[in-house]
């Protein structure tokens, strides 16, 4: 008894810390946010970014609200939450999905730490599910905003703004870390497969994420690849759908009561 | 009602065959049912059905190879999907429409 309430009184001192691999003097770097999801979109599409512009791994997650898991690389001994980055850019991604009690403390924990390296913005990378997706060739893009003066920030690439509606999950939480910070913050999210790893919505996150920061992102290779993606994203799909009824994904696309 | 013992398809002798996902969704009178089956074209999928199932098989362009950690590394190789699909009501075989396109196969079922 004694000993199970020293270690929850331990673990709500520092449940979760990030713990620097490299010193880096940022540039007021931009964020972007790819954890596990809906259709695993903008993990994919986070591990792309990481792959096609030689990022290196920065920092890592370390935290005791996980199973202890750790990732084996090419022999190279991992963290499952990595975050890479260069001086103008950070990705955030993971190998194993979220589970709920972590979410709190990791998007805390990671704004505060955004804005202690005075990032310029976050952009969350996600997917909604949508049942018609087996129709449509490309996926359409939507984003949300932490602040509605961010709005011209997507309108002026023509990307269709939420305007009404419930948004939840980890992005959802991330939106709402960075509105407390004072760091401007959007989400971009695709129309994706609910069941399945969904590399062509990852790939038009990236699309629009490109046009967005003006920089160049290759999506070729993840469109060639997505057949082997799919069947590595496999286990993690599995993982993700597992976690996600617990992170309310299911109330997206209701109505919300207040109307003006 | 299962499936018949008889089934004379080299599928059978298969053994190690990768699971694909798939997505269940009923409507009140159908079921449809989405299967991701990477690295497979459309003429080498068969679909079994009997009154309250489906039997999806399929064999990929190339051969799979996974390593696995568990108790012991496993290294699982297969060129095969196969997955029985329980179905919560019954069906009528003869009323099905089937397409496959982007390395998904979609199922409708009408229900008895």
């Amino acid at each position: 008894m004694f000993f199970l309430f020293y270690q929850l009184a331990g673990m709500s001192e520092e449940p979760l810390q990030i713990v620097m691999k490299k010193d880096i003097k940022f540039e007021n770097p931009v964020a972007i946010e790819g954890f596990p999801d809906v259709g695993l979109a903008g993990a994919i599409a986070s591990m792309h970014l990481i792959e096609s512009w030689g990022l290196e791994e920065i920092a890592y997650i370390e935290t005791s609200l996980i199973p202890p898991i750790m990732v084996v690389h090419n022999g190279e001994l991992l963290n499952p939450i990595r975050i890479y980055g260069n001086k103008n850019y950070i990705v955030l991604t993971s190998e194993i999905a979220l589970p709920l009690i972590l979410l709190n403390s990791l998007t805390k924990k990671v704004v505060e730490w955004l804005n202690s390296v005075n990032a310029s913005m976050l952009i969350a990378l996600t997917g909604i599910p949508v049942e018609n997706r087996f129709e449509i060739e490309k996926p359409a893009v939507y984003g949300v905003v932490s602040k509605k003066e961010h709005v011209d920030l997507l309108s002026k690439h023509k990307i269709e703004v939420l305007q009404e509606g419930f948004i939840s999950g980890t992005y959802a939480l991330f939106l709402k870390e960075c509105l407390k910070a004072g760091l401007p913050a959007i989400a971009l999210i695709a129309q994706s497969f609910l069941k399945y790893p969904d590399p062509g919505a990852a790939a038009e996150l990236l699309t629009s994420l490109s046009t967005i920061l003006s920089v160049s992102i290759d999506v070729k290779p993840l469109l060639e690849n997505a057949e082997e993606i799919r069947l590595k994203a496999r286990d993690l799909v599995k993982q993700t759908e597992r976690v996600a009824p617990s992170t309310y994904r299911n109330v997206e696309g209701e109505l919300p009561l207040m109307y003006r | 009602m299962g499936f018949p013992e008889d089934f004379d398809s080299l599928w059978e002798d298969v053994e190690g065959c990768l699971e694909p996902l798939v997505e269940l969704r009923e409507t009140h009178s159908a079921f449809e049912v989405y299967v991701d089956l990477p690295y497979v074209r459309g003429e080498s999928i068969e679909v079994r059905f009997s009154e309250d199932a489906l039997l999806i098989m399929a064999e990929c362009s190339k051969v799979i190879r996974f390593e696995r950690w568990g108790f012991a590394q496993k290294r699982m190789e297969s060129k095969y999907f196969r997955k029985v699909i329980k179905l919560p009501h019954k069906i009528d075989p003869k009323k099905v429409t089937s397409s496959f396109k982007n390395g998904v196969l979609k199922i409708r079922v009408l229900k008895v």
